[in-house]
């Protein structure tokens, strides 16, 4: 059943800094927010960089407990006003976040990792009256909150749905990748034979999503799919099965063939696994040649439960620049030949489908399809 | 689509013990271990072995063993498990593996094989990789007055026609501040299905938490 949830509003905080403007011109331009680590120097973690929100971005003292609610209001004012503050009385709030708000695990505090209490706050922050959903789908989470706003909105349960992800860096979050030996003590390189592993970020993404036309800004999800690798919790499935999967069941929902897709923002985190896999999956399912193909999370660090609507709002600036930007710190690709990926910045041929993928924890695979 | 929801199986674990449609129906008294059991319980319930459940988190063992009672090979055939989709809700989340692994934390003895268990997603995929759901996944985080917002999902994607079964449920691990008393461990599954798929109802109670645990008990 082909669908069409319109995007009214887009909001980021990011390594760049505020705003969402900020966050796409760096991209494009090929900047990084990798640097090395200033407020997390502290953590004892076994990588000198991330991809920290700049401090002028944040308030003074604000305290760490308080950093994924700042970023999560941040960036939904900023979505919200984009869409000319539509009544949020009546409006859904759907949060993506892997851990939430930490406190109470690590240090005092009533976060407890459990996002539910981080959506509640930004609810009551934002004066949200519609219902509250949260996602927890660890990297896959953003794609799978999009997808529930846009089922709802489809089916006509609401009008319009803020979609939020959110994530801060932590020491906990930070320190268990690193016990995983997943961290890239470097700056990550994705697709890249010397890639060693994730560098985390932090930030948010929000979307306003509304079933009305005239409050588009002109691009609309219109499938989305999910899938699961059912093969093992952290890794992927060594074909990647789960991923290309999902992103076929995407572009059915979306009544699209594989030749209609103009460009593909991927999951990309730079592990050796995930990377060899996503690759192989995508370049199976395109026939053995993908659309352009770039990932961001050289420029963004991961960001985790953010990852999936901050990458969404980069997959729109690509429709509606015309153009794919080039996959940053990417210099001897390895992996399937068969993924095009872009390696300077690209005009597009046509430009009006575009398809995010991502995968998390647990073998959780989504895919949403974009049209402008 | 227009189609109905049936309830195909439940499956439910609580401190009495484990229960469910496919016929279990076990005390933790009569096993010998307290909730969620140890790394022999699944062989002493199932009859057979399960090589990584000794390794599981308090939550996923306790997810895996409802979603086990549901008996899903004589309910869903192996042919419909590639789209069939899985959704789990959880109140407390993983707070169990999260103080685990900041306890590890703070003794400097990190604990890696726990970190992945501080995201209830992955308790999600050990159920999924148990029974080979490659359908679509949702885990959500809900709060004490939003319980049940999985079993509605899972009706969406049901009646949207996304899914011709789901396996929906919820879990949770209430931790007590006191070490000396245990933990207190809950689960529920189901499998839904639709009116139209030819399965067979277990229960026609109304779609509730409380219904489908009374159900499997």
């Amino acid at each position: 059943m082909a669908i069409r949830v319109h995007v009214a509003g887009r909001g980021a905080i990011t390594g760049f800094g505020q705003g969402r403007r900020a966050f796409v011109d760096a991209i494009f331009a090929g900047d990084t927010a990798i640097r090395p680590r200033g407020r997390t120097a502290a953590f004892a973690v076994p990588t000198s960089v991330a991809a920290e929100v700049p401090g002028d971005a944040v308030p003074p003292g604000l305290a760490a407990r308080d950093h994924a609610w700042w970023f999560a209001t941040t960036a939904a004012r900023e979505a919200l006003a984009e869409a000319h503050d539509p009544p949020c009385e009546r409006t859904m709030l759907v949060l993506a976040s892997t851990k939430g708000d930490l406190s109470g695990v690590d240090g005092a505090g009533d976060g407890l990792g459990q996002p539910w209490r981080l959506g509640a706050r930004l609810a009551h922050e934002l004066g949200i009256g519609g219902e509250v959903v949260n996602v927890s789908c660890a990297c896959a989470s953003g794609l799978v909150a999009l997808a529930t706003a846009a089922r709802r909105i489809a089916a006509g349960e609401v009008e319009r749905a803020l979609v939020v992800g959110v994530d801060a860096l932590h020491a906990f979050v930070m320190a268990g990748f690193g016990a995983l030996n997943a961290l890239d003590r470097e700056p990550c390189r994705p697709f890249d034979r010397a890639r060693r592993g994730v560098t985390l970020g932090e930030g948010a993404g929000a979307l306003l999503l509304t079933r009305h036309p005239h409050e588009s800004i002109g691009t609309a999800i219109v499938g989305h799919g999910g899938a699961n690798d059912a093969c093992h919790v952290t890794g992927p499935d060594r074909q990647g099965a789960g991923i290309a999967l999902a992103a076929a069941r995407a572009l059915a929902h979306a009544g699209l063939t594989m030749g209609e897709v103009d460009v593909l923002h991927l999951h990309g985190t730079a592990t050796e696994a995930n990377d060899a896999t996503e690759a192989m999956g995508l370049a199976r399912l395109f026939g053995g040649r993908t659309p352009p193909a770039f990932g961001t999370k050289a420029q963004t660090g991961h960001t985790l439960g953010a990852a999936g609507v901050l990458e969404t709002i980069v997959a729109i600036e690509s429709l509606r620049r015309g153009e794919a930007a080039a996959n940053a710190a990417l210099t001897d690709p390895d992996v399937d030949p068969g993924l095009d990926l872009v390696r300077a910045p690209r005009r597009l041929v046509r430009a009006t489908t575009a398809l995010k993928v991502a995968s998390g924890f647990g073998g959780v695979q989504a895919a949403v399809v974009l049209q402008s | 689509m227009n189609c109905s929801v049936v309830v195909a199986a439940v499956g439910a674990v609580d401190m009495d013990g484990i229960a469910g449609s496919g016929g279990v129906r076990v005390s933790w008294h009569d096993l010998g271990v307290p909730a969620p059991g140890d790394g022999r319980t699944f062989r002493a319930v199932f009859g057979r072995s399960d090589e990584t459940f000794r390794r599981l988190d308090v939550a996923s063992r306790t997810l895996v063993l409802a979603c086990e009672a549901l008996a899903l090979p004589s309910v869903l055939p192996p042919e419909r498990r590639d789209e069939t989709a899985l959704v789990v809700e959880t109140t407390t989340g993983c707070l169990d593996a999260d103080l685990q692994f900041a306890a590890s934390l703070a003794a400097a003895m990190h604990d890696a094989p726990i970190f992945p268990y501080t995201l209830p997603s992955t308790c999600l995929g050990e159920v999924a990789l148990r029974h080979g759901l490659r359908g679509i996944s949702v885990c959500l985080s809900v709060a004490p007055a939003a319980r049940g917002a999985a079993l509605a999902e899972a009706t969406r994607l049901l009646t949207n026609g996304e899914a011709p079964a789901v396996v929906v449920a919820s879990v949770d691990v209430l931790v007590r501040p006191d070490a000396r008393t245990p933990r207190e461990c809950r689960a529920v599954a189901a499998l839904l299905s639709t009116s139209s798929s030819g399965s067979r109802a277990v229960t026609t109670a109304p779609l509730a938490w409380s219904s489908l645990h009374e159900a499997a008990r």
